[in-house]
């Protein structure tokens, strides 16, 4: 039972890292990722190298939707960068509890009496 | 009655910290590190605010720039608007000097519920308002700082306040504003306070810390993931902005406060400023010396370890091992065998017994608690079981 739990939550964490790791680049890039915002250098490579960038732009809709409360919010401009944090602090969360998770084993306290055999 | 109060309140924090150690475990536990948490929002205040200042023009009108206003308010927006994570990084600095007040009232509050703010813990207890003190003040020279309208109402009243002050006020209030009017100068002033008060923070921490030997100053990486994703969040939820730009000829009336930091400045608008200073030195006086009124003493005085003279070797263990500082190594007087010999500084002394059982020559003792007491009661608990 405890190991079937634990199959499921390590399923759940690896896709929980999965999208944190595509939303980082969507929130940095401006949350469209279209491909005039890459980095150059990452353009360069997707000419040269007939390397294809992520496609980000079925994921617009939520952009719209953060950059409306960032404006409400008083915020003017650069908006992924805003998101950026959100993603990141999600991130951190989520590495926290993982960490928690790992080291639980040896944070509980444990009695060991000597005995003579 | 003072016994009683913390005492329910001590229960209830014994038992909210045995249900998180049932969740997190002793090793992720928050309440055992509450002492770390603002130390740790203390070195990202230090870092956010290093970047910030990479970019900070510490003036109201740069005369070098003068066609196009180069200020204090246009370096914030420009930090704010245009910088890459400027405004994630300005956040960061915000709500971190916010969560730093916040862990050091909770950790304020921790250390007075469970009873270890006064005899030999004294020092401790009025360094940390001190340092709280001192941290509200930074935090509200950093509101000076971006300078918009409500920059310049909170100088106004800071320096009204001031110089209501009898005999120092003047003094203060030239030394406040650099000069007998806001000026350039001012601003470069409040950039100073807020940068040079803030490390004068490490020696008021040196201070808190000089005498407990093994200080907790550092939370687990995961707790720190912790701290730094609750700021990311909120730098998202509520980023922070700035007002109008403030008009030095101008006289804004109202602005938004920040509850955190700004809290003084409520009771200065809505008081009398001598009412306002009476209760604010008092106040902090008053905080300073809870730890002392004689109604508080302890009902079990700690009764100081004692070494025994020609008992001891002067290996020191005990000094090492003693949480608090108590003990010294001072010479052996002269024709003695050994080099060194430990004494007691009682009013440092908790009367814990950990040199006790340091000592491996039955040299140190406490005088209500000998060591063939302590192992008469483990033998006959041994015996009973």
């Amino acid at each position: 039972m405890g190991k079937g739990i634990n199959g499921i939550l390590a399923i759940a964490g690896g896709l929980l890292c999965i999208v944190i790791t595509l939303a980082l680049p969507w929130a940095e890039l401006g949350m469209d990722a279209s491909f005039q915002n890459w980095p150059e250098w990452l353009k360069w490579l997707s000419i040269n190298l007939n390397m294809p960038l992520p496609d980000y732009s079925n994921l617009a809709n939520y952009a719209s939707e953060w950059t409306a409360h960032l404006k409400k919010a008083g915020a003017e401009s650069r908006f992924g960068d805003y998101a950026y944090a959100l993603v990141m602090g999600l991130a951190m969360i989520a590495s926290a509890v993982g960490i928690a998770a790992i080291g639980r084993e040896d944070g509980e306290e444990k009695t060991v009496l000597p005995v003579k055999k | 009655m003072y016994s009683s109060i913390p005492k329910g309140m001590t229960d209830l924090t014994l038992a909210i910290e045995k249900a998180t150690n049932a969740v997190l475990t002793n090793k992720y536990n928050p309440f055992y590190y509450h002492g770390a948490l603002p130390q740790f929002y203390l070195w990202v205040l230090f870092l956010s605010g290093l970047l910030l200042f990479a970019y900070y023009i510490p003036t109201i009108d740069n005369a070098y720039f003068s066609e196009n206003l180069v200020n204090a308010w246009t370096s914030v927006d420009y930090i704010t608007d245009t910088l890459p994570f400027g405004a994630v990084v300005r956040g960061i600095h915000r709500y971190a000097g916010d969560a730093m007040v916040i862990t050091i009232v909770l950790h304020a509050l921790r250390v007075w519920v469970t009873d270890r703010y006064r005899q030999y813990r004294w020092t401790q207890w009025v360094t940390g308002i001190v340092l709280l003190l001192m941290v509200l003040f930074i935090g509200q020279t950093g509101y000076y700082l971006v300078w918009d309208e409500r920059s310049l109402v909170l100088t106004r009243m800071t320096s009204s306040a001031l110089e209501a002050l009898p005999f120092v006020g003047p003094g203060l209030k030239a030394w406040f504003l650099n000069g007998a009017a806001i000026t350039n100068l001012t601003l470069s002033n409040f950039l100073f306070i807020h940068i040079g008060l803030s490390f004068s923070l490490l020696f008021g921490l040196w201070l808190h810390y000089v005498r407990m030997t093994r200080p907790v100053i550092t939370p687990p990486p995961a707790i720190n993931y912790i701290l730094i994703a609750v700021l990311l969040v909120f730098v998202f939820l509520l980023p922070i902005t700035s007002g109008k730009m403030a008009d030095i000829n101008a006289q804004p009336t109202s602005f938004e406060i920040d509850w955190f930091f700004l809290w003084p400045y409520w009771l200065l608008a809505h008081m009398d400023t001598t009412m306002y200073w009476v209760l604010m030195i008092g106040g902090s006086v008053a905080l300073c010396l809870v730890p002392f009124p004689s109604l508080y003493k302890a009902a079990h005085p700690v009764e100081a370890a004692e070494v025994v003279l020609n008992k001891c070797t002067g290996c020191s263990f005990c000094s090492k091992d003693c949480p608090y500082q108590a003990i010294e190594m001072v010479p052996a007087p002269a024709g003695s065998r050994f080099k060194l010999l430990a004494t007691v500084k009682a009013y440092r002394c908790s009367g814990c017994g950990v040199c006790v059982g340091a000592c491996a020559f039955d040299a140190i003792d406490l005088p209500n608690l000998l060591d063939t007491d302590v192992t008469a009661k483990i033998k006959a608990l041994a015996e009973t079981k």
